[in-house]
């Protein structure tokens, strides 16, 4: 095997794994099947995909390096070595990046859409331009003259600004600055001739106006730069007394990390690339040169603009689920029968349904629910409060540490808290990641408890993009569990024995392993054995020597991680029988599936947790058995159909990159599948109709 | 909703170690289901086994947890609710300001009960657990709670004795923690340390011949879920074999508390119990010779919300409502153990249930007083033991002294004065023992007594004479029916003597008839 990923043949290094996922997403950019915008959409999601890693994970390696932290990762690389490694593959896979949004542009060309540099203008358009530069942009610019023996100027996290070379009279050197103002659109559309729409990029018209914006200087040189700066998010919350108070902080905080990556025009001279390595006082390593727009995360808006349905992913209709399509009552519903929904396929609407009848319903005694990251407006929310008000009891623990999103989530938490909601925010040390929602509601014949368990948060706009699962039930059992869960995450309670669920960081890796384990025995004993996973990350080092266990004991293995992966298979006495297949396509692969055979008494679960150290010691997770028989047979047969998926899957090999999945006899695109399917099993009446699914094969 | 065919009660424990509380549903049909279930650890036994008195943070966040708790029963609209505490607080000297603190912040009432009451609701749990206990067999249910050690001896299937001995886990770890750290065999140290205290225990079951040992309390519970896999699940109890006892034992003697936490991802507080409780358990394998620990899975809790249960409008009575069994059991066997008549007891104490419920509509005594006055005539001669010239007043003290499950010290209080006023003599402020009742409890007493009296005048001649006794009341007027075969002079004269006290409490005019005819037999 190659040692790129990795300097022993158990365990790839994660950050290259992660790579390797960001280059399977710039795939789907590059996949002329695709269509023209959402092509843009895959190279913009590659470069925020990118800050963010840099900003998390480099930002830490940082940390490490600097705390002189030099312990080996499994895969044998020590901080420095991973830092380094990470530029040198981030650094390729940032020019196929721009490679393939240079073929991208020379189609959009043919359908007459240029993003056009100034020299390629007419002179009324370069007329049009300034006038737009007086009018718009040279109000809102702030130029900065830097003196270095003062102080560094403040230049934000991900900010795009030009640095400038200047000289005085006296031929004394200066470094100045300005911000590419974040308020205005990075593109600017020039009035053309004919069919033809163009478009100017606003640093380039900043460019054409530093003389003057600096002025009593000469312009020696300038270029556009971007840093990013280290944001992970390390809290010292022993004694933060309040952990609202301390992430508002840290937000703040943010903005100022070390600056772990500087991106510059290729072609920089080289006195003002040395200036901008002094200024953030990086290695020139952690340079990279950018042959383009730096930072392409605009495409995303871009993408937005009115019109061009043609080359856009044609618009679905996600499906009511057949249960939820009448107009009875949803308590009703889901006290008929267990409810298995596959978003984004099958419409989201059903949950905020349940969260706004119980916001209304007078016999709904107690709300309570999970919220990691809600949209922007979120309806949920919305109702939360309306039930708060209304005099129900509405406790809603709002994980304030989601990555990102804190400062979103602590508007939330401070508009619920004054509705009189009881908001917790969650276990110190521990990041409340697990998906779920209880209703309490007094019924005739005595207290019932709704509870709706998912893979994915409550965000509605996410469900439109994500796939995931989501599971209504009123079983007593999974009730009475939700509510230890949520007496444990109020501090009222230690959390009690559940009956059903598997809760980490308590004792789903004791779950998971004991799983593992007795597939491993039935191996052994010469019974069939089969585990079949679908999962985001594959990281923990304890779960993937006990998948090799399993290996050798004979038990076939298959696994979908979409993201990280540091298992290694098609290893000889390590991982022969595993396979690993990772999806990405339109819909981002999200829902957390796992099966095991268990001689033929199969259990299947839905899980808000990956294979990661991090969700199974750090985070409050949940693993929930599913149990009512057509809902197994929908998850079997979803693990199956992404197995089968030969369009947008790509199975690893072992010396950790993807090669695209070619087994079957028909092409098989697994979400394409499943809208269609979705769409087929919902139009027909329930009473009629029953859904076969097939299950796993058992080989 | 209109008319609810259900009720939700909540039953809160203050336990050494944890604060637990559980909601239960009571459905029309009597179903009664888990609703809620809550336990938050506390330092209450902590505070009072080390300094005899709950610190200030103890009882802020005691109150903080009861807060939580009774908001969590205003959700459900809990109106019925049974709040007790234990060791924990029972010995702790300024527990009376706790209690009022927790009043006035939260409005919950707790009671504190005694060793007795404690076991009595244990006992009640583990009745309404589905173990079933061989009534023809020795067995010993010891109760291993966090303040102390309590062991109960069944002997043909009746309870003979319960033990109750101040060496739980918790004080066992906090007595010894200081050596913890310059001992290597502080597993053996603690062994010895336990047997020390068990000693005259030991020599009282010695040569029984005991078939099955029910280990109780959140400790055992704690030994079975870290040694899960060795554990086998059979209904609401499980069972631990004796090896595995011995096997863990030895495993963890090899280890310090922070391994112990680590290895069985135990909070450090719960990993430093762990070896005095396992220590326990292996050493009274080492002396009782059973094959298998019985360990349901109940708490006080459960007890708690079954009486809460029994005082509900949706209680059905089942077959099994002999619960006072074990209770009865146990006073006989005190007197026994004090050498009482076992027949002239048994005989008084028939009459005098029999009188007491011919009175029903007159002294309108809750139920629960008819076992007080069972109680206090079994054991109305056990004073002879001591003194035959003041035994009524011996009988009262012994009584007070004992520890008879179900039963709180303000209760036995109550049944020694009964006792105390069985011959005859009319209660007064001079004996101190009845002047520092309260008035509601001289009222009982008294009306007990007066009705215990009357029976022992019956068997004044300790002869079980074959007698029945009919009361009637009617008005203002009540007359006693007394018949017999034999003749019943001696009886009569006493019985006369003694109505007048009876007269005086319930303002009844009383007359003794004796006739001439067949007795009770």
């Amino acid at each position: 095997m190659k040692k790129n990923f990795s300097n022993n043949s158990e365990y790839i290094n994660r950050e290259l794994s992660w790579i390797e996922f960001n280059k399977r997403v710039l795939n789907v950019s590059e996949n002329p099947d695709t269509p023209l915008f959402e092509r843009l959409k895959f190279v913009a999601i590659t470069s925020s995909n990118f800050d963010e890693f840099f900003m998390v994970r480099v930002g830490s390696l940082n940390d490490q390096v600097n705390a002189g932290f030099n312990q080996k990762d499994p895969s044998g690389m020590t901080p420095l070595e991973q830092i380094e490694n990470i530029f040198i593959y981030a650094k390729k896979l940032i020019d196929r990046q721009y490679k393939a949004f240079n073929d991208i542009q020379k189609e959009l060309l043919g359908h007459n859409l240029k993003f056009a540099s100034v020299e390629e203008l007419s002179e009324e358009q370069r007329d049009y331009l300034q006038r737009y530069y007086v009018e718009k942009v040279y109000p809102v610019l702030t130029p900065i003259l830097v003196d270095k023996r003062i102080q560094s100027p403040l230049v934000f996290n991900k900010s795009l600004n030009v640095g400038v070379l200047l000289e005085n009279e006296k031929h004394e050197k200066f470094f100045g600055t300005v911000q590419v103002p974040s308020v205005l659109g990075r593109l600017v559309e020039v009035p053309g001739e004919g069919d033809m729409r163009e478009f100017v990029s606003l640093e380039e018209i900043i460019k054409l106006n530093l003389e003057a914006l600096f002025s009593g200087h000469r312009v020696v040189s300038s270029s556009c730069y971007r840093i990013t700066r280290n944001a992970d998010l390390t809290l010292d919350e022993e004694g933060a007394e309040d952990l609202l108070e301390t992430i508002e902080e840290s937000i703040k905080l943010r903005k100022w990390g070390a600056v772990v990556k500087l991106e510059v025009e290729s072609g920089v001279d080289e006195e003002l690339r040395s200036q901008l390595v002094d200024l953030f006082e990086l290695s020139g390593d952690y340079v990279v040169d950018i042959n383009g727009y730096i930072d392409l995360s605009f495409l995303m808006k871009f993408t937005g603009m009115q019109g061009y349905e043609q080359f856009k992913y044609k618009r679905e209709e996600f499906q009511m689920h057949r249960a939820f399509k009448s107009d009875e009552d949803i308590f009703r519903i889901i006290s008929k029968e267990d409810v298995l929904l596959h978003h984004p396929f099958e419409s989201f609407d059903p949950v905020l349904k349940l969260v706004e009848s119980a916001a209304k319903d007078k016999n709904v005694l107690a709300i309570k629910q999970v919220l990691y990251r809600v949209s922007g407006n979120s309806p949920i929310v919305d109702a939360l409060v309306k039930a708060a008000e209304s005099g129900k009891q509405v406790t809603v623990l709002v994980e304030l540490k989601a990555r990102f999103d804190e400062e979103n989530n602590i508007n939330w938490a401070r508009r619920l808290e004054k509705a009189g909601c009881h908001v917790i925010y969650g276990i110190v040390g521990l990041k409340t990641h697990c998906k779920i929602l209880l209703v309490v509601r007094m019924e005739e014949t005595g207290i019932k408890r709704y509870v709706h368990l998912g893979t994915g948060n409550y965000n509605d706009d996410t469900a439109k993009l994500y796939t995931d699962i989501g599971y209504f039930t009123c079983n007593p059992q999974y009730g009475s569990d939700a509510s230890r869960l949520f007496n444990m995450l109020s501090g009222h309670s230690k959390l009690e024995n559940m009956y059903k669920l598997s809760s980490a960081p308590i004792d789903m890796r004791r779950k998971f392993e004991r799983l593992i384990d007795r597939e491993i025995s039935n191996a052994q004993a010469g019974k069939k054995s089969r585990i079949a996973c679908k999962l985001n990350s594959l990281v923990d080092y304890k779960m993937i020597k006990k998948l090799y266990e399993a290996s050798n004991a004979g038990v076939k293995v298959d696994l979908v991680i979409r993201g990280i992966c540091c298992l290694v298979p098609n290893i000889k006495d390590q991982s022969e029988n595993i396979t690993v297949r990772s999806i990405v396509g339109r819909y981002l692969e999200h829902s957390r599936i796992y099966y095991f055979y268990n001689d033929g008494d199969e259990e299947v679960f839905i899980s808000s947790a990956d294979w990661m150290t991090r969700n199974l010691d750090r985070r409050v997770e949940l693993l929930v058995p599913v149990e009512d028989e057509e809902s197994v047979e929908k998850l079997k047969n979803i693990i199956e159909i992404n197995l089968k998926d030969n369009v947008n899957a790509k199975s690893m090999s072992s010396d950790g990159r993807y090669m695209k999945f070619k087994g079957g006899d028909k092409t098989l695109d697994s979400q394409k599948y499943f809208q269609e399917r979705s769409v087929k099993e919902n139009s027909i009446d329930k009473k009629l109709f029953k859904p076969k699914y097939s299950g796993i094969n058992i080989g | 909703m209109t008319k609810k065919d259900y009720e939700l009660v909540a039953a809160i424990n203050l336990g050494s170690g944890y604060i637990d509380m559980s909601i239960v549903q009571i459905k029309k049909g009597g179903q009664v289901e888990l609703i809620e279930k809550l336990s938050h650890p506390t330092d209450l036994g902590g505070d009072s086994f080390s300094q005899g008195r709950v610190g200030l943070d103890t009882m802020r966040e005691c109150c903080r947890v009861l807060k939580d708790y009774k908001k969590i029963m205003n959700t459900y609209g809990v109106k019925r609710y049974k709040a007790i505490s234990t060791s924990g607080m029972r010995e702790a000297e300024n527990r009376e300001y706790l209690i009022d603190q927790i009043k006035s912040k939260t409005g919950l009432d707790v009671k504190i009960i005694s060793v007795a009451e404690e076991r009595y609701y244990i006992y009640r749990a583990l009745r309404k657990s589905s173990l079933d206990l061989d009534r023809s067999k020795n067995f010993i249910i010891v109760n291993i709670a966090y303040g102390g050690l309590e062991v109960s001896f069944y002997e043909n299937g009746s309870l003979k004795f319960t033990e109750y001995l101040k060496i739980g886990p918790l004080r066992m770890h906090e007595a010894l923690s200081s050596i913890e750290h310059i001992n290597l065999n502080y597993n053996n140290t603690m062994k010895e340390y336990f047997e020390s205290k068990v000693n005259s225990l030991y020599n009282e079951i010695r040569g029984k011949n005991i078939d099955t040992l029910i280990a109780l309390g959140g400790e055992v519970k704690k030994i079975m879920k870290v040694i899960e896999e060795e554990v086998d699940q059979e209904g609401d109890y499980q069972a631990l074999d004796r090896k595995k006892v011995k096997h863990f034992y030895k495993k963890l003697s090899q280890m310090n508390v922070g391994q112990i936490a680590d290895m069985y991802y135990l909070p450090k507080r719960e990993a430093e119990t762990l070896v005095p409780s396992v220590t326990i358990l292996h050493s009274m394998l080492d002396f009782i010779e059973t094959k298998r620990v019985i360990v349901p899975m109940i708490s006080i809790v459960d007890g708690l919300t079954d009486r809460l249960y029994e005082s509900s409008k949706f209680y059905e009575a089942d077959d099994n409502s002999s619960s006072y069994d074990d209770i009865i059991s146990s006073v006989w066997f005190i007197a026994e153990k004090y050498g009482v008549s076992k027949r002239h007891s048994e005989y008084v104490s028939k009459t005098a249930i029999s009188i007491y419920d011919q009175l029903l509509n007159v002294h309108k005594l809750d139920n629960k007083y008819r076992l007080f006055l069972r109680t206090a005539a079994i054991l109305h001669d056990c004073g002879n033991y001591v003194s035959l010239s003041n035994h009524a007043f011996q009988s009262y003290r012994i009584i007070k002294s004992q520890n008879i499950m179900g039963f709180s010290d303000r209760n036995l209080e109550l049944i020694g004065n009964i006792a105390r006023y069985h011959s005859g003599k009319v209660p007064s402020y001079k004996d101190t023992s009845y002047a520092n009742l309260i008035e509601e409890d001289k009222v009982i007493v008294s009306k007990l007594a007066s009705i215990l009296s009357l029976a022992e005048a019956i068997d004044s001649s300790h002869k079980e004479k074959d007698i029945s006794v009919k009361v009637a009341v009617s008005g203002d007027f009540a007359s006693f029916t007394v018949r017999s075969e034999e003749a019943l002079v001696l009886e009569a004269w006493e019985l006369e003597k003694r109505v007048k006290f009876f007269e005086e409490v319930y303002g009844l005019e009383a007359q003794i008839k004796v006739e001439k005819g067949i007795g009770r037999k």
